[in-house]
């Protein structure tokens, strides 16, 4: 894991299955690697927590079902792992995913706070 | 030239050491062990059979907090009978893994959908029994 971790062509995907392939390989990469986050970013949380929190990420797009939408997740979250394994990334850009949403993010539900959101 | 001899004659040594203990008789070297003064460094303890696999990837299971142990048996698929999903299944993959010191391959992984094939896919146990030796 001390080795740089190298880039991947990407490339479209034929099929359903072959980008559930992707999606489930990727999610196996990120799995395997939490205890190496953790440890290596000296994070000091869990690296059970690190799992909860790639789980939430992949389950964030469970409905997508547009094939070259899913391709972009894929590459993106390739993307992401590449920056993490070779220290592309500090501890504080890691430990970003695991802040609380920010006020301006959260979006308002009561009527007028989504008319002056300008969202409808 | 001799790099090439090299690694070939340590695969070979590797999968020969492999070969050549099948799991049924590593009680015929322990015999040969003790009945010569010679000592078999490559002996070592005996490699885990079956049924220790088999038990030792439930218990891994056991403890994933989304199985419901009741309705665990060997041959229980992960999908069907105790309602876990595609991510569930990966994550029960990567704990056999951990707990049998091995890396499976994706193409191993994606066949893993009851304990019994879990069992099946753990190739050389013997790194597992000397983890287990440890916790002890």
């Amino acid at each position: 894991m001390s080795t740089h971790l190298p880039s991947v062509v990407t490339s479209s995907s034929t099929s359903f299955l072959q980008a559930r392939r992707r999606v489930l390989s990727g999610y196996r990469d990120w799995i395997r690697s939490s205890r190496w986050i953790t440890e290596n970013y000296q994070l000091e949380i869990t690296s059970d927590v690190v799992k909860k929190r790639i789980r939430q990420e992949y389950e964030k797009f469970k409905g997508v079902s547009d094939l070259q939408t899913i391709d972009v997740l894929i590459y993106k979250g390739r993307t992401e792992y590449e920056e993490t394994m070779n220290y592309w990334k500090q501890a504080t850009h890691v430990m970003r995913f695991f802040d609380a949403p920010r006020a301006e993010d959260v979006k308002p539900t009561d009527f007028l706070g989504r008319f002056y959101a300008g969202r409808d | 030239m001799f790099s090439r001899v090299f690694t070939s004659s340590v695969a070979r040594t590797a999968t020969s050491s492999f070969a050549a203990v099948p799991r049924a008789t590593p009680f015929v070297i322990r015999a040969a062990a003790a009945a010569t003064p010679l000592r078999f460094y490559g002996a070592g303890p005996s490699p885990l059979s079956v049924a220790q696999v088999q038990e030792r990837v439930l218990n891994v299971l056991k403890d994933f907090d989304k199985v419901d142990a009741s309705k665990l048996t060997l041959d229980s698929h992960f999908i069907t009978d105790l309602g876990l999903d595609s991510l569930d299944q990966v994550e029960i993959t990567i704990a056999i893994e951990e707990e049998f010191n091995i890396e499976l391959s994706d193409r191993d992984a994606d066949d893993i959908l009851t304990p019994r094939a879990a069992a099946d896919k753990v190739p050389c146990p013997f790194e597992a029994r000397e983890m287990e030796a440890r916790e002890d």
